[in-house]
């Protein structure tokens, strides 16, 4: 009989292959699914240019679209599992892989960050409200939070620009760094970067300390209620090893899990901060390819971004159990 | 508690009381504005990028329109637009929730599943390639993709509700009574859970509210319509802030802020009347 680990990782895995398998036949299928010839609004202008119909008719056989969509659905898939996603029709020659390569890193480092820092700080915060019993710093805090956590990451980027770019500009906007630092491994390239990130971060850590803080909130509420504290206070524990050994354990563990289900909300997020902001992230490349109907760079974007967001939440999933020892030992849930 | 004394404890508290009054000033803006705004919103009525006058009290936008007469005619369609989607959305949630908690077992496991892997795929991107495969982009499409991709989240509370209250002893005395199913799930469960699907409900208009501003902030509203996403995008599109025209940038982003303010405070006074645990902080 498999162990309980084994059965969770495999759950795991199983929802991770399903999920990439629905994701990718989604992308699959919108562009087939709409009316007209996708190629041609792939290529939009370019069929029109010298040369543009025999290159037309080239991809076409290459893609394989003049064959049955079945046929297409599974060359699909085989051409994705060589990593070959054509050409961007908007920057062609060059390819859809290479050119979401390069702009990958921007955003998976600004989005790891930023996701790590306000986890932490908001949980951090939401427990201290709870568990201080302070009434007027708790009020204060839980409105604060209310008013940061429904407002969008980027309406409260265009508040941060209008204010600290425009009005007193000490930020600076429209790039990953500035146009006269050298990319290379010194101080000037990584402050220029570090500055360029301030308000982008700061965009989506404010609104999800916000979030973050709400949740830890309610659930410290919750628990204060539960009997297995009340019975460490009366077994006379100090307040201070409830809260380590108890309370955080116990509310940490649903926090972990809406991590791993908030990725693709705030990937959503992040995708119009980066254009409100001009950073050159995968956001970025993705609205630019919408603007020139470069349908093929967007299905490519969305296949990476898919695949990064499935990834860091299996990873999340597959850390869960050194976390939680419940998954690991005999017993039902 | 009954309707009325749930309704009278909502009025006593203040986080619903400031909701309740950022969302009514709202709509008064979206109702009567249009009454009284002394311009068409589609009109050249004045110079181009004018700062705020006796005349035009917002300014004028880059082309000469009266930023107040777009404004007041730009929250009404976004309120709507949110409105008709959250109930859509909700609808969907909540009948899913009904069957998944109800029937459990394999439709359980499928929907469940389903909902979950809605909610790790990013919304955004599909949305956004949706709109621009379709070119045009209509409102009754627009309502029903933010719906389909956004019930997700209030499934999950909806149903694990579902699954508590099918356990409580008046289902059973329903079911010994011999009710059917269908009678029991809509006449003994969905009666108790108003308060959530109410709170739910605001939820997710402010959900998909920020989901339809942020497709109209890249371009992808709905031709012909005047929104305050479609206010936003051209503001950008023209460059209004770096001229530093407040007059124009801050009321717009201050009504799409209030929206999302007035939803979330009703909500908290919901949350609090409804689930007086909480309030205990």
């Amino acid at each position: 009989m498999p162990s309980k680990l084994s059965l969770y990782v495999a759950k795991k895995l199983a929802f991770f292959v399903v999920t990439l398998f629905i994701a990718i036949s989604i992308n699959f299928f919108i562009p087939r699914l709409m009316p007209g010839d996708p190629l041609a609004h792939m290529m939009g202008q370019m069929t029109s240019r010298p040369g543009g119909r025999e290159q037309y008719e080239a991809f076409r056989k290459e893609f394989g679209l003049d064959k049955d969509l079945y046929t297409q659905y599974a060359l699909y898939w085989v051409n994705l599992l060589k990593g070959h996603l054509g050409p961007a029709f908007s920057a062609y020659p060059a390819n859809v892989e290479d050119i979401v390569m390069e702009r990958l890193p921007w955003t998976i480092g600004l989005l790891s960050v930023t996701t790590v820092i306000s986890w932490v700080i908001g949980n951090l915060l939401g427990g201290l409200v709870v568990w201080t019993g302070h009434k007027r710093l708790g009020l204060s805090m839980t409105v604060l939070a209310i008013v940061l956590n429904q407002v969008p990451f980027y309406i409260f980027a265009l508040i941060l620009i209008y204010l600290f770019a425009y009005i007193i500009p000490i930020f600076p906007l429209g790039s990953g760094y500035g146009v006269t630092v050298q990319v290379s491994f010194n101080w000037s390239y990584i402050s220029s970067v570090l500055l360029h990130a301030c308000l982008p971060a700061l965009s989506i850590v404010l609104v999800s300390i916000g979030m973050w803080l709400l949740g830890m909130r309610a659930m410290m509420i919750n628990i204060q209620e539960s009997d297995y504290l009340r019975f460490a206070q009366a077994k006379g524990l100090k307040r201070n090893t409830i809260l380590m050994k108890y309370a955080i354990r116990n509310t940490l563990l649903p926090q972990i899990t809406a991590l791993g289900m908030s990725l693709g909300f705030v990937m959503s997020g992040a995708l119009l901060v980066e254009y409100v902001f001009g950073y050159p992230g995968v956001g970025m490349l993705f609205i630019n390819a919408m603007n020139y109907r470069d349908y093929n760079l967007m299905q490519g974007v969305f296949f990476f971004t898919i695949v990064a967001v499935l990834a860091a939440n299996l990873l999340i999933d597959l850390l869960y159990p050194f976390i939680d020892p419940r998954i690991r030992t005999a017993g039902e849930e | 508690m009954t309707l009325l004394a749930t309704l009278k404890d909502l009025l006593r508290n203040n986080f619903f009381k400031v909701g309740l009054s950022i969302m009514v000033f709202l709509v008064l803006l979206s109702t009567v504005g249009p009454l009284v705004a002394p311009f068409k919103p589609d009109m050249a009525v004045g110079e181009f990028n004018l700062p705020p006058s006796l005349r035009h009290i917002l300014g004028t936008d880059p082309q000469g329109r009266d930023v107040f007469t777009i404004l007041v005619y730009s929250v009404g369609p976004s309120l709507m637009l949110g409105l008709m989607t959250g109930s859509i959305a909700t609808s969907i949630a909540f009948t899913l929730g009904l069957i998944a908690g109800f029937k459990r077992g394999l439709v359980d496991d499928l929907l469940t599943n389903l909902a979950n892997i809605l909610l790790v795929i990013p919304t955004l991107p599909i949305l956004v390639m949706l709109a621009s495969y379709t070119r045009i982009v209509t409102i009754p499409m627009m309502v029903l993709t933010i719906a389909v991709f956004t019930w997700a989240w209030t499934f999950r509370s909806l149903r694990s509700q579902v699954m508590s209250l099918r356990e409580r002893e008046f289902v059973n005395v329903a079911r010994v009574s011999g009710q059917g199913d269908l009678e029991i799930a809509f006449r003994e469960i969905a009666p108790n859970m108003l308060s959530l699907i109410a709170i739910s409900f605001i939820n997710i208009v402010g959900f998909v509210v920020a989901y339809e501003v942020g497709l109209e902030i890249i371009g992808l509203g709905p031709p012909n319509m005047s929104t305050l996403g479609t206010m936003l995008w051209w503001i950008s599109y023209t460059g209004g802030m770096a001229r530093g025209e407040w007059w124009w940038v801050f009321p717009t982003i201050g009504c799409v802020v209030a929206i999302f303010l007035g939803l979330q405070f009703m909500n908290m006074g919901l949350d609090r009347v409804l689930n007086p645990r909480l309030s205990k902080t």
